[in-house]
Protein backbone atom coordinates (compact mmCIF):
# COMPACT_ATOMS: atom_id res chain seq x y z
CA UNK A 1 0.00 0.00 0.00
CA UNK A 2 2.96 2.28 0.52
CA UNK A 3 6.06 3.07 -1.43
CA UNK A 4 9.54 3.88 -0.18
CA UNK A 5 10.88 7.37 -0.40
CA UNK A 6 14.35 8.65 0.42
CA UNK A 7 14.85 12.13 1.91
CA UNK A 8 18.21 13.86 1.98
CA UNK A 9 19.29 17.04 3.74
CA UNK A 10 21.18 19.45 1.52
CA UNK A 11 22.62 22.87 2.20
CA UNK A 12 21.11 25.39 -0.18
CA UNK A 13 24.26 26.20 -2.11
CA UNK A 14 25.41 26.06 -5.69
CA UNK A 15 26.16 22.54 -6.90
CA UNK A 16 24.90 20.47 -3.97
CA UNK A 17 22.02 18.88 -5.90
CA UNK A 18 24.25 18.11 -8.86
CA UNK A 19 26.67 16.40 -6.50
CA UNK A 20 23.86 14.21 -5.22
CA UNK A 21 22.56 13.25 -8.68
CA UNK A 22 26.15 12.56 -9.74
CA UNK A 23 26.54 10.10 -6.92
CA UNK A 24 23.34 8.28 -7.94
CA UNK A 25 24.35 8.26 -11.61
CA UNK A 26 27.73 6.72 -10.81
CA UNK A 27 25.92 3.79 -9.24
CA UNK A 28 23.25 3.40 -11.95
CA UNK A 29 20.37 4.43 -9.74
CA UNK A 30 17.31 5.55 -11.69
CA UNK A 31 15.36 8.40 -10.08
CA UNK A 32 11.67 7.85 -10.78
CA UNK A 33 10.33 10.98 -9.11
CA UNK A 34 11.91 13.83 -7.21
CA UNK A 35 10.89 16.96 -5.39
CA UNK A 36 12.77 19.59 -3.45
CA UNK A 37 11.60 21.57 -0.47
CA UNK A 38 13.78 24.63 -0.62
CA UNK A 39 14.33 27.02 2.25
CA UNK A 40 16.76 29.93 2.19
CA UNK A 41 19.61 28.00 3.76
CA UNK A 42 18.80 24.36 3.29
CA UNK A 43 16.67 22.03 1.27
CA UNK A 44 15.23 18.55 1.58
CA UNK A 45 15.38 16.43 -1.53
CA UNK A 46 12.84 13.64 -1.66
CA UNK A 47 12.93 10.99 -4.32
CA UNK A 48 11.64 7.60 -5.30
CA UNK A 49 13.80 4.80 -6.63
CA UNK A 50 13.14 1.14 -7.37
CA UNK A 51 12.99 -1.26 -4.46
CA UNK A 52 16.24 -2.94 -5.50
CA UNK A 53 18.07 0.40 -5.34
CA UNK A 54 16.89 1.58 -1.95
CA UNK A 55 19.48 -0.07 0.25
CA UNK A 56 22.24 0.80 -2.21
CA UNK A 57 21.11 4.42 -2.09
CA UNK A 58 21.00 4.59 1.68
CA UNK A 59 24.45 3.01 2.00
CA UNK A 60 25.89 5.32 -0.64
CA UNK A 61 24.44 8.41 0.96
CA UNK A 62 25.62 7.48 4.41
CA UNK A 63 29.10 6.75 3.17
CA UNK A 64 29.23 10.05 1.31
CA UNK A 65 28.29 11.89 4.52
CA UNK A 66 24.66 12.84 3.84
CA UNK A 67 21.90 12.86 6.41
CA UNK A 68 19.34 10.65 4.73
CA UNK A 69 16.25 8.81 5.78
CA UNK A 70 13.85 6.28 4.32
CA UNK A 71 10.14 6.64 4.90
CA UNK A 72 6.83 5.41 3.56
CA UNK A 73 4.51 7.52 1.50
CA UNK A 74 1.20 6.98 -0.25
CA UNK A 75 1.29 6.89 -4.02
CA UNK A 76 -2.26 7.42 -5.26
CA UNK A 77 -3.50 6.94 -8.78
CA UNK A 78 -5.46 10.07 -9.52
CA UNK A 79 -7.68 9.91 -12.61
CA UNK A 80 -6.51 12.14 -15.42
CA UNK A 81 -9.63 14.31 -15.52
CA UNK A 82 -10.71 17.73 -14.29
CA UNK A 83 -11.46 17.60 -10.56
CA UNK A 84 -9.63 14.28 -10.05
CA UNK A 85 -7.10 15.65 -7.61
CA UNK A 86 -9.66 17.89 -5.96
CA UNK A 87 -11.88 14.92 -5.11
CA UNK A 88 -8.99 13.19 -3.30
CA UNK A 89 -8.00 16.33 -1.44
CA UNK A 90 -11.58 17.10 -0.39
CA UNK A 91 -11.91 13.62 1.08
CA UNK A 92 -8.75 14.06 3.14
CA UNK A 93 -9.75 17.55 4.20
CA UNK A 94 -13.18 16.40 5.42
CA UNK A 95 -11.54 13.62 7.41
CA UNK A 96 -9.16 16.08 9.09
CA UNK A 97 -6.08 14.51 7.53
CA UNK A 98 -3.48 17.05 6.50
CA UNK A 99 -1.01 16.88 3.68
CA UNK A 100 2.60 17.54 4.65
CA UNK A 101 3.53 17.70 0.98
CA UNK A 102 2.74 16.10 -2.35
CA UNK A 103 4.39 15.75 -5.72
CA UNK A 104 3.85 13.79 -8.87
CA UNK A 105 5.61 11.26 -11.01
CA UNK A 106 6.50 12.06 -14.59
CA UNK A 107 4.75 8.85 -15.61
CA UNK A 108 1.10 8.19 -16.29
CA UNK A 109 -0.22 4.82 -15.14
CA UNK A 110 -3.60 3.23 -15.89
CA UNK A 111 -4.62 6.60 -17.39
CA UNK A 112 -3.94 8.12 -13.97
CA UNK A 113 -1.43 10.54 -12.60
CA UNK A 114 0.76 9.08 -9.88
CA UNK A 115 0.72 11.46 -6.94
CA UNK A 116 2.91 10.99 -3.85
CA UNK A 117 1.27 12.08 -0.60
CA UNK A 118 2.90 12.54 2.75
CA UNK A 119 -0.02 12.61 5.18
CA UNK A 120 -0.36 13.31 8.88
CA UNK A 121 -2.14 10.00 9.23
CA UNK A 122 -0.89 7.66 6.55
CA UNK A 123 -2.95 4.59 7.46
CA UNK A 124 -6.26 6.42 7.74
CA UNK A 125 -5.57 8.42 4.62
CA UNK A 126 -4.85 5.46 2.40
CA UNK A 127 -7.93 3.59 3.71
CA UNK A 128 -10.10 6.61 3.04
CA UNK A 129 -8.88 6.92 -0.54
CA UNK A 130 -9.34 3.22 -1.29
CA UNK A 131 -12.81 3.13 0.32
CA UNK A 132 -13.80 5.96 -1.99
CA UNK A 133 -12.72 4.28 -5.18
CA UNK A 134 -9.17 5.55 -5.55
CA UNK A 135 -6.38 3.15 -6.35
CA UNK A 136 -2.93 3.32 -4.85
CA UNK A 137 0.24 2.10 -6.51
CA UNK A 138 2.28 -0.66 -4.91
CA UNK A 139 6.06 -0.75 -4.77
CA UNK A 140 5.96 -3.50 -7.46
CA UNK A 141 4.05 -1.24 -9.81
CA UNK A 142 6.57 1.55 -9.16
CA UNK A 143 9.41 -0.87 -9.87
CA UNK A 144 7.99 -1.55 -13.33
CA UNK A 145 8.37 2.12 -14.25
CA UNK A 146 11.45 3.66 -15.78
CA UNK A 147 14.19 1.90 -17.63
CA UNK B 1 39.17 67.34 18.54
CA UNK B 2 42.26 65.63 19.88
CA UNK B 3 43.43 67.12 23.17
CA UNK B 4 46.78 68.62 24.08
CA UNK B 5 48.62 65.98 26.09
CA UNK B 6 47.99 67.42 29.54
CA UNK B 7 47.89 64.70 32.17
CA UNK B 8 45.06 65.09 34.65
CA UNK B 9 45.11 62.82 37.68
CA UNK B 10 42.02 62.14 39.80
CA UNK B 11 43.74 60.95 42.97
CA UNK B 12 47.43 61.90 42.84
CA UNK B 13 48.06 60.70 46.41
CA UNK B 14 47.24 57.15 45.33
CA UNK B 15 48.02 57.17 41.63
CA UNK B 16 51.48 58.74 42.05
CA UNK B 17 52.45 57.17 45.36
CA UNK B 18 56.05 56.21 45.93
CA UNK B 19 56.27 52.54 45.00
CA UNK B 20 57.78 51.37 48.29
CA UNK B 21 54.98 53.12 50.18
CA UNK B 22 52.48 51.58 47.77
CA UNK B 23 53.92 48.16 48.54
CA UNK B 24 53.48 48.74 52.26
CA UNK B 25 49.89 49.80 51.69
CA UNK B 26 49.26 46.74 49.54
CA UNK B 27 50.75 44.44 52.15
CA UNK B 28 48.61 45.93 54.89
CA UNK B 29 45.45 45.65 52.81
CA UNK B 30 46.34 42.13 51.68
CA UNK B 31 46.65 40.98 55.30
CA UNK B 32 43.17 42.31 56.06
CA UNK B 33 41.67 40.71 52.96
CA UNK B 34 43.23 37.31 53.64
CA UNK B 35 42.00 37.40 57.22
CA UNK B 36 38.50 38.30 56.03
CA UNK B 37 38.45 35.49 53.44
CA UNK B 38 39.73 32.92 55.92
CA UNK B 39 37.20 33.88 58.58
CA UNK B 40 34.14 34.39 56.37
CA UNK B 41 34.41 32.35 53.18
CA UNK B 42 34.38 28.55 53.62
CA UNK B 43 35.90 27.86 50.20
CA UNK B 44 38.95 30.03 50.92
CA UNK B 45 39.38 28.59 54.38
CA UNK B 46 39.27 25.09 52.90
CA UNK B 47 41.72 25.93 50.11
CA UNK B 48 44.14 27.64 52.50
CA UNK B 49 43.94 24.77 54.97
CA UNK B 50 44.67 22.35 52.14
CA UNK B 51 47.79 24.34 51.27
CA UNK B 52 48.70 24.62 54.94
CA UNK B 53 48.57 28.43 54.87
CA UNK B 54 47.29 30.47 57.78
CA UNK B 55 46.35 34.15 57.52
CA UNK B 56 49.34 35.04 59.71
CA UNK B 57 51.66 33.46 57.11
CA UNK B 58 50.77 36.29 54.74
CA UNK B 59 52.78 39.26 55.91
CA UNK B 60 53.66 41.12 52.73
CA UNK B 61 52.97 41.08 49.01
CA UNK B 62 55.97 38.72 48.73
CA UNK B 63 53.86 36.03 50.41
CA UNK B 64 51.15 36.24 47.77
CA UNK B 65 52.38 33.14 45.96
CA UNK B 66 51.46 31.03 49.01
CA UNK B 67 47.76 31.72 48.46
CA UNK B 68 45.43 29.51 46.41
CA UNK B 69 44.11 30.62 43.04
CA UNK B 70 40.48 31.42 42.28
CA UNK B 71 38.88 30.32 39.01
CA UNK B 72 35.74 31.40 37.19
CA UNK B 73 34.37 27.91 37.85
CA UNK B 74 34.57 28.67 41.59
CA UNK B 75 32.10 31.51 41.08
CA UNK B 76 29.83 29.16 39.17
CA UNK B 77 30.11 26.40 41.80
CA UNK B 78 29.50 28.82 44.66
CA UNK B 79 26.66 30.57 42.81
CA UNK B 80 25.07 32.77 43.95
CA UNK B 81 26.18 33.76 47.43
CA UNK B 82 28.82 31.19 48.45
CA UNK B 83 31.78 33.54 48.09
CA UNK B 84 30.26 36.50 49.91
CA UNK B 85 32.30 37.68 52.88
CA UNK B 86 29.45 39.83 54.22
CA UNK B 87 25.83 39.15 55.15
CA UNK B 88 23.36 39.89 52.39
CA UNK B 89 22.04 42.91 54.26
CA UNK B 90 25.36 44.63 53.64
CA UNK B 91 25.37 43.78 49.94
CA UNK B 92 23.90 46.66 47.96
CA UNK B 93 24.41 45.53 44.39
CA UNK B 94 24.60 42.41 42.24
CA UNK B 95 26.37 42.46 38.90
CA UNK B 96 26.95 39.48 36.70
CA UNK B 97 28.31 38.05 33.53
CA UNK B 98 28.19 34.81 31.63
CA UNK B 99 29.84 31.77 33.14
CA UNK B 100 31.60 29.04 31.23
CA UNK B 101 28.44 26.97 30.90
CA UNK B 102 24.76 27.77 30.98
CA UNK B 103 24.84 29.26 34.46
CA UNK B 104 25.84 32.92 34.89
CA UNK B 105 28.23 34.15 37.53
CA UNK B 106 27.33 36.95 39.88
CA UNK B 107 29.28 39.21 42.21
CA UNK B 108 27.97 41.00 45.30
CA UNK B 109 29.09 44.55 46.11
CA UNK B 110 28.96 46.34 49.43
CA UNK B 111 28.56 50.12 49.47
CA UNK B 112 32.34 50.24 49.95
CA UNK B 113 32.87 48.10 46.83
CA UNK B 114 30.64 50.31 44.70
CA UNK B 115 32.64 53.27 46.00
CA UNK B 116 35.96 51.59 45.11
CA UNK B 117 34.71 50.76 41.64
CA UNK B 118 33.33 54.25 41.11
CA UNK B 119 36.67 55.79 42.00
CA UNK B 120 38.49 53.45 39.61
CA UNK B 121 36.27 54.58 36.72
CA UNK B 122 36.61 58.23 37.79
CA UNK B 123 40.40 57.83 37.55
CA UNK B 124 40.07 56.32 34.08
CA UNK B 125 37.82 59.11 32.81
CA UNK B 126 40.12 61.75 34.28
CA UNK B 127 43.17 60.09 32.72
CA UNK B 128 41.46 60.34 29.32
CA UNK B 129 41.02 64.08 29.91
CA UNK B 130 37.54 64.07 31.46
CA UNK B 131 36.22 66.53 34.04
CA UNK B 132 33.05 68.32 35.16
CA UNK B 133 32.83 70.24 31.87
CA UNK B 134 32.35 67.08 29.86
CA UNK B 135 29.19 65.59 28.41
CA UNK B 136 29.67 61.83 28.54
CA UNK B 137 27.59 59.52 26.39
CA UNK B 138 27.44 55.97 27.68
CA UNK B 139 26.37 53.30 25.23
CA UNK B 140 27.39 50.26 27.18
CA UNK B 141 24.41 48.15 28.15
CA UNK B 142 22.96 49.01 31.57
CA UNK B 143 22.06 46.03 33.69
CA UNK B 144 23.87 43.04 35.13
CA UNK B 145 26.75 43.77 32.75
CA UNK B 146 29.15 46.10 34.58
CA UNK B 147 29.86 48.36 31.58
CA UNK B 148 26.85 50.69 31.71
CA UNK B 149 26.51 51.30 35.43
CA UNK B 150 30.28 51.32 35.96
CA UNK B 151 30.90 54.08 33.43
CA UNK B 152 27.83 55.94 34.70
CA UNK B 153 28.98 56.03 38.33
CA UNK B 154 32.46 57.17 37.40
CA UNK B 155 31.18 59.87 35.07
CA UNK B 156 28.86 61.26 37.74
CA UNK B 157 31.72 61.14 40.24
CA UNK B 158 33.85 63.52 38.18
CA UNK B 159 30.83 65.79 37.89
CA UNK B 160 30.34 65.35 34.17
CA UNK B 161 26.99 65.55 32.43
CA UNK B 162 25.95 61.96 31.79
CA UNK B 163 23.79 60.76 28.89
CA UNK B 164 22.82 57.21 29.90
CA UNK B 165 21.96 55.88 26.45
CA UNK B 166 22.64 52.19 27.07
CA UNK B 167 23.42 49.97 24.08
CA UNK B 168 21.93 49.89 20.61
CA UNK B 169 19.75 52.12 18.43
CA UNK B 170 22.48 53.82 16.43
CA UNK B 171 20.15 56.45 14.93
CA UNK B 172 19.24 57.71 18.37
CA UNK B 173 22.86 57.51 19.57
CA UNK B 174 23.97 59.72 16.67
CA UNK B 175 21.16 62.19 17.17
CA UNK B 176 21.90 62.59 20.89
CA UNK B 177 25.64 62.73 20.35
CA UNK B 178 25.43 65.55 17.80
CA UNK B 179 22.50 67.48 19.34
CA UNK B 180 23.69 67.29 22.96
CA UNK B 181 27.31 67.85 22.04
CA UNK B 182 28.81 64.78 23.72
CA UNK B 183 32.53 65.28 24.38
CA UNK B 184 33.30 61.77 25.61
CA UNK B 185 32.07 58.36 24.59
CA UNK B 186 32.03 55.10 26.56
CA UNK B 187 31.27 51.85 24.71
CA UNK B 188 32.93 48.81 23.16
CA UNK B 189 35.63 49.58 20.56
CA UNK B 190 33.71 47.71 17.87
CA UNK B 191 30.56 49.71 18.49
CA UNK B 192 32.61 52.92 18.55
CA UNK B 193 33.97 52.00 15.12
CA UNK B 194 30.50 51.28 13.82
CA UNK B 195 29.23 54.60 15.18
CA UNK B 196 32.21 56.50 13.76
CA UNK B 197 31.83 54.97 10.31
CA UNK B 198 28.10 55.60 10.26
CA UNK B 199 28.58 59.24 11.33
CA UNK B 200 31.14 59.64 8.57
CA UNK B 201 28.94 58.02 5.93
CA UNK B 202 26.06 60.30 6.88
CA UNK B 203 28.24 63.39 6.65
CA UNK B 204 27.68 64.17 10.34
CA UNK B 205 31.31 64.38 11.48
CA UNK B 206 31.19 68.20 11.40
CA UNK B 207 28.61 68.10 14.21
CA UNK B 208 30.59 65.73 16.45
CA UNK B 209 32.34 67.34 19.44
CA UNK B 210 34.06 64.28 20.91
CA UNK B 211 37.50 64.81 22.43
CA UNK B 212 37.99 61.34 23.89
CA UNK B 213 36.52 57.89 24.20
CA UNK B 214 37.06 55.08 26.67
CA UNK B 215 36.62 51.72 25.07
CA UNK B 216 36.65 48.35 26.73
CA UNK B 217 34.84 45.08 27.46
CA UNK B 218 36.49 43.43 24.47
CA UNK B 219 40.02 43.13 23.08
CA UNK B 220 41.07 45.54 20.35
CA UNK B 221 44.18 46.50 18.44
CA UNK B 222 46.39 49.52 17.69
CA UNK B 223 45.08 49.40 14.11
CA UNK B 224 41.54 49.87 15.42
CA UNK B 225 42.72 52.80 17.54
CA UNK B 226 44.38 54.47 14.55
CA UNK B 227 41.27 53.94 12.43
CA UNK B 228 38.96 55.36 15.12
CA UNK B 229 41.17 58.37 15.84
CA UNK B 230 41.48 59.15 12.13
CA UNK B 231 37.73 59.27 11.68
CA UNK B 232 36.75 61.06 14.88
CA UNK B 233 39.91 63.15 15.51
CA UNK B 234 39.88 62.39 19.23
CA UNK B 235 41.77 60.32 21.82
CA UNK B 236 40.73 56.68 21.98
CA UNK B 237 41.76 55.11 25.29
CA UNK B 238 41.61 51.51 26.45
CA UNK B 239 40.04 50.39 29.71
CA UNK B 240 40.12 46.95 31.33
CA UNK B 241 37.97 45.29 33.90
CA UNK B 242 36.01 42.23 34.84
CA UNK B 243 32.97 41.63 36.98
CA UNK B 244 34.83 39.27 39.31
CA UNK B 245 37.32 41.98 40.29
CA UNK B 246 35.01 44.97 40.22
CA UNK B 247 34.11 45.95 36.70
CA UNK B 248 35.63 48.36 34.19
CA UNK B 249 38.40 50.55 35.59
CA UNK B 250 40.61 47.85 37.11
CA UNK B 251 43.18 49.24 34.66
CA UNK B 252 43.03 52.23 32.31
CA UNK B 253 45.09 54.11 29.77
CA UNK B 254 46.34 57.66 30.21
CA UNK B 255 46.88 59.97 27.25
CA UNK B 256 50.32 58.41 26.70
CA UNK B 257 48.30 55.44 25.34
CA UNK B 258 50.99 52.97 26.12
CA UNK B 259 49.54 50.31 28.39
CA UNK B 260 46.84 50.48 31.04
CA UNK B 261 47.64 51.63 34.59
CA UNK B 262 46.49 49.09 37.14
CA UNK B 263 44.79 50.56 40.22
CA UNK B 264 47.30 48.92 42.50
CA UNK B 265 46.02 50.46 45.70
CA UNK B 266 42.87 48.37 45.11
CA UNK B 267 44.24 45.25 43.43
CA UNK B 268 47.52 43.37 43.32
CA UNK B 269 48.43 42.24 39.85
CA UNK B 270 50.59 39.24 38.94
CA UNK B 271 51.63 37.54 35.75
CA UNK B 272 51.96 33.78 36.04
CA UNK B 273 53.00 30.92 33.87
CA UNK B 274 49.59 29.50 32.92
CA UNK B 275 50.94 25.94 32.85
CA UNK B 276 52.73 25.83 36.18
CA UNK B 277 51.13 28.70 38.09
CA UNK B 278 54.60 30.10 38.88
CA UNK B 279 54.77 33.91 39.14
CA UNK B 280 56.77 35.53 36.31
CA UNK B 281 58.92 38.66 36.54
CA UNK B 282 57.69 42.01 35.19
CA UNK B 283 57.99 42.24 31.43
CA UNK B 284 57.33 38.60 30.71
CA UNK B 285 54.22 37.52 28.93
CA UNK B 286 51.83 35.26 30.84
CA UNK B 287 48.43 34.98 32.47
CA UNK B 288 47.05 37.98 34.29
CA UNK B 289 46.02 37.34 37.92
CA UNK B 290 44.33 39.79 40.32
CA UNK B 291 43.90 39.88 44.07
CA UNK B 292 41.47 42.48 45.39
CA UNK B 293 42.63 44.26 48.54
CA UNK B 294 39.89 46.79 49.27
CA UNK B 295 36.72 44.94 48.33
CA UNK B 296 34.70 43.62 51.24
CA UNK B 297 31.60 42.01 49.66
CA UNK B 298 33.21 39.37 47.51
CA UNK B 299 36.97 39.78 47.66
CA UNK B 300 39.03 37.58 45.35
CA UNK B 301 42.39 35.97 46.05
CA UNK B 302 44.57 35.43 42.99
CA UNK B 303 41.78 35.38 40.45
CA UNK B 304 42.93 33.87 37.18
CA UNK B 305 41.65 35.97 34.28
CA UNK B 306 43.01 33.65 31.56
CA UNK B 307 43.94 36.83 29.67
CA UNK B 308 47.51 36.91 28.40
CA UNK B 309 49.56 40.11 28.54
CA UNK B 310 52.70 41.51 30.17
CA UNK B 311 53.35 44.17 32.79
CA UNK B 312 55.28 47.34 32.05
CA UNK B 313 57.22 48.46 35.12
CA UNK B 314 59.03 51.45 33.59
CA UNK B 315 57.79 54.82 34.88
CA UNK B 316 55.15 56.49 32.71
CA UNK B 317 55.49 60.05 31.40
CA UNK B 318 52.08 60.89 32.89
CA UNK B 319 53.51 60.86 36.41
CA UNK B 320 51.53 57.90 37.69
CA UNK B 321 53.59 55.29 39.47
CA UNK B 322 50.94 52.61 38.92
CA UNK B 323 52.26 49.73 36.87
CA UNK B 324 50.86 49.25 33.38
CA UNK B 325 49.51 46.16 31.65
CA UNK B 326 49.98 45.76 27.93
CA UNK B 327 47.19 45.12 25.46
CA UNK B 328 45.87 41.58 25.70
CA UNK B 329 47.61 39.22 23.32
CA UNK B 330 45.38 36.21 23.77
CA UNK B 331 43.62 33.83 26.10
CA UNK B 332 44.75 30.66 27.83
CA UNK B 333 41.29 29.20 27.30
CA UNK B 334 38.85 29.34 24.41
CA UNK B 335 36.77 32.30 25.60
CA UNK B 336 35.57 34.69 22.91
CA UNK B 337 34.39 38.24 23.43
CA UNK B 338 31.56 39.01 21.06
CA UNK B 339 29.93 42.43 21.17
CA UNK B 340 31.36 42.83 24.65
CA UNK B 341 29.85 39.56 25.87
CA UNK B 342 32.03 36.69 27.03
CA UNK B 343 31.24 33.53 25.13
CA UNK B 344 32.61 30.05 25.82
CA UNK B 345 32.16 27.19 23.37
CA UNK B 346 31.07 25.12 26.38
CA UNK B 347 28.05 27.43 26.78
CA UNK B 348 27.03 26.74 23.21
CA UNK B 349 27.53 23.06 23.83
CA UNK B 350 25.19 23.20 26.80
CA UNK B 351 22.50 24.50 24.42
CA UNK B 352 22.88 21.45 22.20
CA UNK B 353 22.68 18.84 24.92
CA UNK B 354 19.30 17.15 24.97
CA UNK B 355 18.69 17.49 21.27
CA UNK B 356 17.74 14.37 19.36
CA UNK B 357 20.50 11.80 19.24
CA UNK B 358 24.06 12.30 20.37
CA UNK B 359 25.57 15.73 21.05
CA UNK B 360 26.26 17.06 17.59
CA UNK B 361 29.57 18.33 16.30
CA UNK B 362 29.64 22.11 16.11
CA UNK B 363 31.82 25.08 15.29
CA UNK B 364 31.70 28.79 16.12
CA UNK B 365 32.54 31.22 13.37
CA UNK B 366 33.07 34.83 14.36
CA UNK B 367 33.33 37.62 11.88
CA UNK B 368 33.22 41.38 11.92
CA UNK B 369 30.87 42.83 9.33
CA UNK B 370 30.47 46.64 9.24
CA UNK B 371 32.31 46.80 12.57
CA UNK B 372 29.71 44.54 14.16
CA UNK B 373 30.54 41.09 15.45
CA UNK B 374 28.58 38.26 13.93
CA UNK B 375 28.45 34.84 15.48
CA UNK B 376 27.50 31.87 13.40
CA UNK B 377 27.05 28.48 15.01
CA UNK B 378 27.39 25.67 12.52
CA UNK B 379 25.98 22.39 13.72
CA UNK B 380 26.28 19.14 11.89
CA UNK B 381 22.88 17.66 11.12
CA UNK B 382 23.23 14.14 12.39
CA UNK B 383 21.09 11.34 11.03
CA UNK B 384 19.19 11.29 14.31
CA UNK B 385 18.37 14.98 14.06
CA UNK B 386 17.28 14.83 10.43
CA UNK B 387 13.60 14.64 9.69
CA UNK B 388 11.82 14.76 6.37
CA UNK B 389 9.72 17.74 7.41
CA UNK B 390 10.85 21.28 6.75
CA UNK B 391 8.79 22.59 9.65
CA UNK B 392 10.55 20.28 12.11
CA UNK B 393 13.99 21.29 10.89
CA UNK B 394 13.04 24.95 11.12
CA UNK B 395 11.72 24.35 14.60
CA UNK B 396 14.92 22.62 15.65
CA UNK B 397 16.92 25.57 14.37
CA UNK B 398 14.68 28.05 16.16
CA UNK B 399 14.95 26.10 19.40
CA UNK B 400 18.74 26.16 19.23
CA UNK B 401 18.77 29.86 18.31
CA UNK B 402 16.54 30.71 21.26
CA UNK B 403 18.55 28.60 23.71
CA UNK B 404 21.77 30.31 22.65
CA UNK B 405 20.12 33.70 22.97
CA UNK B 406 18.94 32.96 26.48
CA UNK B 407 22.10 31.22 27.73
CA UNK B 408 24.78 33.35 26.08
CA UNK B 409 22.79 36.54 25.76
CA UNK B 410 23.58 37.29 22.14
CA UNK B 411 21.88 36.46 18.88
CA UNK B 412 23.66 33.88 16.76
CA UNK B 413 22.94 32.63 13.31
CA UNK B 414 22.43 28.88 13.51
CA UNK B 415 23.24 26.83 10.44
CA UNK B 416 22.64 23.12 10.18
CA UNK B 417 25.32 21.67 7.95
CA UNK B 418 25.74 18.17 6.55
CA UNK B 419 27.38 15.48 8.71
CA UNK B 420 31.19 15.38 8.71
CA UNK B 421 31.40 18.64 6.79
CA UNK B 422 33.12 20.56 9.61
CA UNK B 423 36.89 20.27 9.82
CA UNK B 424 38.17 17.79 12.40
CA UNK B 425 41.44 18.37 14.15
CA UNK B 426 43.58 15.81 15.85
CA UNK B 427 43.62 16.01 19.62
CA UNK B 428 41.59 18.79 21.22
CA UNK B 429 38.63 19.74 19.03
CA UNK B 430 39.00 23.13 17.47
CA UNK B 431 35.68 24.86 17.99
CA UNK B 432 36.37 28.40 16.88
CA UNK B 433 37.18 30.18 13.69
CA UNK B 434 37.73 33.86 14.48
CA UNK B 435 38.08 35.99 11.36
CA UNK B 436 38.18 39.34 13.16
CA UNK B 437 41.93 39.76 13.32
CA UNK B 438 41.96 41.01 16.92
CA UNK B 439 45.17 39.36 18.03
CA UNK B 440 47.79 41.79 19.33
CA UNK B 441 51.45 40.94 19.02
Amino acid sequence: MFVHQISVYLVNAHGTLCQLTGLLKDHDVDILALMIADMSEFGIVRFIVKDEDIQTCLDLLKEAGYSARKNHVVCAKIPNEPGGLHRALALLENAGISIEYLYSFNYAYDNSALIIFRLTDREAGVKLLIDNGFKVATQEEIDSLGC
Amino acid sequence: MKQPKIHKIYNPAMECMDRSKLRELQSERLRETVKLEYERVPLYRKRMDEKGVKPEDIKTVDDLYKLPFTEKTDLRDEFPYGLLAQPLKDIVRIQGSSGTTGKPIVAGYTANDVEVWTEMVARALTAAGGDADDVIQICYGYGLFTGGLGAHQGAERIGATVIPMSAGNTERQMMMMTELGATMLCCTPSYATYLAETLRDRGLLGKVKLKAGIFGAEPWTEEMRTHLEEILDFDACDIYGLTEIGGPGVAFECLEKHGMHVNEDHVIVEIINPETGEPLPYGESGELVFTTITKTGMPMLRYRTHDICRLIAEPCACGRTLIRMSRLTGRTDDMLVIRGVNVFPSQIESCLVGLEGVAPFYMLIVDRVNSTDKLEVQIEMSEEMFTDKVSEIEQLRNTITERIKSVVGIAAKVSLVPPKSLPRSEGKAKRIIDNRGLTNK
